[in-house]
């Protein structure tokens, strides 16, 4: 699977004759051209992908991961690998997700807190890592975690979250060809913000399930405990599957903004990878496996 | 209410630049205040004529109006504390002009998450008297309704004084559910509002104690 793999149909964003902070309030509009069903996806400006973060461990605020993960140290940095594996050990980040495999997919990505961006990420498929580690026949789930260091992370200091920072994903959905362990994104090397110097992105969940900043891979046979699901387990679940059928107890997840636009478009089941994702899930309630 | 507050008001009261203050107060104190309240819609008004408000300028204008709206709420119900405890009467109209503002500005939140949901009336109407976290804010609005209706000096003489005052208890109900909903906005929840809750607790509690308060205060003085 090489570039475009998610079906996105991408146009590059096209010069405007609005004044910036016009543009900025208005959006870019036209978001229906071209008379398609669907709206157009344009790719999400670098500056807003690289400054409207959510990243706790450096604050709350969108724009508190720009203003302080600049003294996260990313170089070295090692990802420890344990649990039911055939190769387990420490590793360097050049080693567990090799440069020259680095290929570039652009996808979507919906946060849940209803916003979302498309971004031209640069990354591994997880499958061919996890290959490479050769997981026991007992491994069921791999779970991450993100560095824990209050002195680099000052938001791990107010207990907004059970730090560090946990997420999993079943192995089936590991091993799928879309999800991705990125290292850069438009050519160029993850920002601390984004997660430096290695974070999941997994396309048709929810964005929290996108761990940044790995630190450790564990694979085990039950299935991890999330950070999320730890805070508010009836808002937060496990899989975190893109569903516009199925609402946040507090708000409406039908809807989304894209960053750049104005107003809302519709969202979509598994954020328009059903094609690719949606037999992963055959036979399960997902307003109950939510 | 406590003998060094009196020293404190008498020895203010004295001071040599006192009557210009207490002057100034008198004629512009309102106008002053007005233009103080008005700072932060300025300020915001600024960030979005800059691009400054960030990659989603309504959706942040909406918090920043729901936040300014929620400090004025908490500033009108910390008057009559203030006054209670402190002995400064010349801060009782500042109430009216607080509680106006509050609404002011809660209006310009519901404004500002109309434009965040693109003036797309099913989605602005979607959940509003289903879920906890809208209904909770849309009757804080409505709730400030009659609030502001009311608050002409006409008004408060059309319904009397002892009708007025009970009305105006509503306050209460707004600044309850304000926070309420204010609670429940963010995918962390309470955390970002944990400090406006505690004050309001504060100033609630204080009128619950208070009359029991002056009571014993008074007792000793016979």
């Amino acid at each position: 699977m090489a570039g475009a793999v998610a079906g996105v149909g991408v146009s590059a964003g096209r010069a405007s004759a609005m004044p910036a902070f016009l543009e900025r309030l208005l959006g870019r509009g036209g978001s229906r051209e071209g008379g398609s069903a669907l709206p157009v996806d344009t790719q999400t400006s670098y500056e807003d992908v690289t400054t409207y973060n959510n990243f706790y461990e450096f604050g709350l605020g969108k724009g508190d991961p720009a203003k302080h993960a600049g003294r996260m140290v990313t170089r070295p940095w090692h990802v420890e690998v344990s649990g039911e594996v055939a190769h387990p050990g420490i590793y360097a980040v050049d080693d567990l997700v090799p440069p020259r495999d680095v290929v570039e997919r652009i996808y979507r990505m919906r946060c849940v807190e209803a916003w979302s961006m498309v971004i031209p990420w640069n990354g591994v498929p997880l499958g061919d890592i996890i290959r490479r580690l050769k997981p026991t026949s007992k491994a069921k789930f791999v779970a991450f975690e993100t560095l824990y260091d209050p002195e680099q992370m000052p938001g791990q200091k107010s207990p907004v979250l059970d730090w560090p920072y946990a997420e999993g994903l079943r192995m089936d959905e590991a091993m799928h060809p879309l999800t991705l362990i990125s290292t850069g994104l438009y050519g160029k090397d993850l920002l601390n913000q984004n997660g430096a110097p290695l974070r999941l992105v997994v396309p048709w969940k929810y964005g929290f399930k996108n761990i940044k900043s790995i630190v450790r891979m564990h694979f085990m046979e039950t299935r991890p405990e999330t950070a999320w699901e730890k805070s508010a387990p009836h808002e937060y679940g496990f899989y975190a599957n893109v569903n516009p059928d199925v609402d946040h107890p507090r708000w409406s997840q039908k809807r989304e903004h894209r960053i750049g636009e104005f107003g809302q478009r519709p969202t979509l089941m598994f954020n328009g990878y059903g094609e690719e994702v949606a037999s992963l899930y055959t036979g399960m309630d997902l307003a109950r496996s939510f | 209410m406590f003998p060094w507050i009196e020293a404190f008001n008498a020895r203010v009261a004295s001071l040599s630049f006192f009557p210009i203050i207490a002057s100034i107060h008198k004629r512009h104190g309102q106008k002053l205040l007005s233009l103080v309240c008005l700072l932060p819609l300025l300020g915001s008004v600024a960030e979005g004529l800059m691009g400054q408000l960030g990659a989603r300028p309504w959706f942040r204008a909406m918090g920043e109006m729901g936040e300014i709206a929620l400090a004025m709420l908490i500033a009108c119900l910390a008057i009559t504390p203030l006054v209670q405890a402190f002995d400064w009467k010349f801060l009782y109209p500042w109430r009216r002009t607080f509680g106006l503002f509050a609404f002011f500005y809660a209006i310009l939140h519901v404004l500002a998450r109309a434009m965040d949901l693109g003036l797309d009336l099913g989605a602005i109407m979607e959940g509003m008297f289903t879920n906890p976290f809208l209904l909770t804010g849309f009757l804080a609005f409505l709730v400030m309704v009659p609030l502001a209706v009311t608050s002409t000096k006409k008004m408060m003489a059309t319904l009397g004084g002892k009708r007025w005052r009970l009305l105006h208890k509503l306050t209460y109900v707004a600044a309850i559910l304000a926070i309420a909903h204010a609670l429940m906005a963010g995918k962390a929840g309470y955390i970002n509002f944990l400090p406006q809750a505690v004050i309001l607790a504060i100033l609630l509690l204080w009128r619950l104690v208070y009359p029991t308060l002056r009571k014993a205060m008074q007792k000793p003085q016979g």
